[in-house]
Order: C-alpha cells, then sequence, then structure tokens
C-alpha cells in the first residue's frame, strides 16, 4: 500500500480513503467527490486497518472483497461508512451500523452513485463537514 | 498540434470516468466514449479514433468481436483491457487484430505510457501476459507438429488412436468400429509403429496434443 498524500491537519472537507486494486478508480472517484478530500492508496495487500487507523477518514471506498472486509471491521466500531464497489458484478455496497447493504441504482458502480452514496452517507454521520 | 483520439469502449461508466479524466491532465489526447458496439459504430460515424481501448466483455458480443468488426471499417490501433485476461483471452483477442491486451488494474501512468506507445508502433502488454502469449504459441507450435506427424495414419488408424485416447480397450474398440480384436491390436501396432511411439498410453498423449479433447468427444460417445 502506497501513501500518495499525507493527511491535511486542517481540513473543512470530509476526508475519504479510496483504496483500490484498480487504480484508474481513482482517478474516476476522485473527480466525482469534488466536496471531499479525496486520498487514493494502491491495494497490494498492506495493512488496511493500520492505514486507516493513521488516516481517520470520514468514509472508506474500495473494490475488493478483502479490503472490504478489513475495512468494515475497522468502520464497525467507529460507525464509519464503508463502500464497495462491486466491478464485476456491477453492483455498489454500503457497509453501515454493521451490515452491508447494496444501494445506488440499476446502473452499478458510476461515479454519479458513489457520489450519492458517499454524501448520504456522510449526512447520515452528522453532516459532510468536518 | 493534432491530439490522439482514444475511443475508450466500456460498459462501465466508472473505467470510461476514470480514463476521461486520466486523460483530461494529458494535452495530447482527445477522448469519445461508448459503452457498447453501437455506440462504437455510432462514434465511428464522424471519425475513426487512433486508438480504440476496449473491454473484454464489451456488449453485445464481447471486445474480440468488436476488434474484429472495428478493424474491418477503421485501421486503428486497438488494445483489449480485461480484469483476468487468460492465455485464451489474451490470444483471441491478438488473433482477433488487437495490437495490445491490458490489465484493468493497470496504473494511471502505465496506462498513459501504453497509449503513448502504441501509436508509436509499441504492442502494449504487460509482463506476465507476454509470458501467457507466449505459452499459447509454443501450445499451437507443438499441436501443428503432432497434427503434421498424424498424417502418416490412415484414416481408420485415426479412429482407432481417437478411441485409443478415450482409453477403451481393445474389445470397446472391436465393438465401436465393428471390427475384430485382431485387427484393433494389429492398428494400434502400426499405429505406434508409425508414430514412433512406445505405449498405448504415449499414443494416447499424442493424440491429446494433436487435436484436443474436443476431437475425442465423438469417439467417446460411440464406446458409450
Amino acid at each position: 500500500m502506497k501513501v500518495t498524500q499525507l493527511r491535511p491537519a486542517q481540513t473543512t472537507r470530509p476526508l475519504v480513503a479510496v483504496v483500490c486494486a484498480v487504480p484508474l478508480l481513482g482517478e474516476a472517484v476522485g473527480s466525482a467527490l469534488e466536496f471531499a478530500e479525496v486520498h487514493t492508496f494502491s491495494d497490494r495487500g498492506g495493512d488496511v486497518a493500520g492505514l486507516l487507523r493513521w488516516l481517520q477518514p470520514d468514509a472508506v471506498i474500495v473494490d475488493s472483497e478483502r479490503v472490504a472486509s478489513e475495512a468494515a471491521a475497522y468502520a464497525s466500531e467507529r460507525d464509519l461508512p464503508v463502500i464497495h464497489l462491486g466491478l464485476r458484478d456491477h453492483e455498489l455496497r454500503l457497509f453501515r451500523a454493521g451490515r452491508w447493504e447494496v444501494v445506488g441504482n440499476a446502473d452499478g458502480p458510476t461515479p454519479e452513485a458513489i457520489r450519492n452514496v458517499v454524501a448520504g452517507a456522510l449526512f447520515a454521520r452528522g453532516g459532510p463537514l468536518r | 498540434m493534432r491530439r490522439t483520439r482514444i475511443l475508450v469502449a466500456d460498459s462501465l461508466q466508472i473505467f470510461r470516468s476514470g480514463v476521461r479524466n486520466l486523460l483530461a491532465r494529458e494535452s495530447d489526447f482527445e477522448i469519445v466514449e461508448a459503452e457498447s458496439f453501437d455506440d462504437v459504430l455510432h462514434a465511428i460515424e464522424q471519425d475513426c479514433p487512433d486508438i480504440a481501448l476496449i473491454d473484454l466483455e464489451l456488449p453485445p458480443y464481447g471486445g474480440v468481436s468488436a476488434v474484429q468488426r472495428l478493424r474491418k471499417r477503421c485501421s486503428t490501433y486497438t488494445i483489449v483491457w480485461s480484469f483476468e485476461p487468460s492465455r485464451e483471452t489474451v490470444l483471441a483477442a491478438v488473433r482477433a487484430g488487437a495490437h495490445g491486451f491490458l490489465h484493468k488494474e493497470i496504473s494511471p501512468e502505465g496506462l498513459v505510457r501504453a497509449l503513448r506507445g502504441v501509436v508509436q508502433g509499441e504492442a502494449p502488454l504487460s509482463r506476465d501476459l507476454a509470458s501467457l502469449m507466449i505459452d499459447a504459441l509454443h501450445g499451437i507450435d507443438e499441436r501443428t507438429r503432432a497434427r503434421d506427424r498424424a498424417g502418416v495414419l490412415s484414416s481408420r488408424e485415426r479412429e482407432v488412436l481417437d478411441l485409443v485416447a478415450q482409453g477403451a480397450r481393445n474389445k470397446q474398440i472391436a465393438a465401436a468400429l465393428t471390427i475384430s480384436e485382431f485387427t484393433v491390436k494389429r492398428h494400434v501396432q502400426n499405429i505406434l509403429q508409425k508414430l514412433e511411439l512406445p505405449s498405448r498410453k504415449a499414443a494416447a498423449t499424442f493424440y491429446r496434443t494433436a487435436f484436443g479433447p474436443e476431437e475425442a468427444s465423438v469417439a467417446a460417445t460411440q464406446i458409450a
């Protein structure tokens, strides 16, 4: 896992961590979440919980089952939303309140759907601003 | 400066967006998007792209078919990409006329490099995919050589060998071909002698190399 940018000390925008095996997703998600500070990390089998503990994001976006599972384990104790982009089954899943649910529309993980789900999850958590 | 026109054909919008956002930072690329082959046809009505990046599962017929169809209309450089390329899919794409094959897990920098390279005549193929290609080509060579060797067999010997490769005993072969067991034995001896093989087992292996399991199925139904 490669840290591409350090966590800003002071930011008024929500911090979203994107941990993905498909780096191009970071390109797509970054521009869809214009309201957030997006930090992208390559999934190279590293310590996901350690990364999230250090970064303390407001939401996490992942694209693999393994990272989704590790992120959910970390997130369940912190009321942190985790969004899993199912690229093979074209599904968008959200982990909140201790369980996964399929969200979004039939179009699957489109940038717009991701933006809507992240914004909704942040709002539900107590407002999009830190 | 003329910009390189790139057609990104992928049913997943998130990939099209990812490539579009990535290449928007580069001044030498221009992007056209398509989410199906119908969209590809529509896009090339105006002008053929310089490069087409095509998803292996592009609806409705798949990326390999899309490459074949696109090449009939345009002299575009075509690159297929997918999540888990296999030896067969890479070879099929290249046979269809693709100039390269990429993993969807490719880094943004890697994709830009591959796109710039293809217009300079490079074949974008990651190291592991190149190995898959070489394996596949070796398999084809081996098969061609084995088929050439099998040319010395008569059609009856070929039928017998087909059944031997299925694991049939002489009695079963005799029944399937309506000949005596003694004749089967003679055919088997002739096959081993002509192909310079030491045993029935070696002959069965040879047959599978030459003709693959799919061609042995006809005989299997005869035995059953």
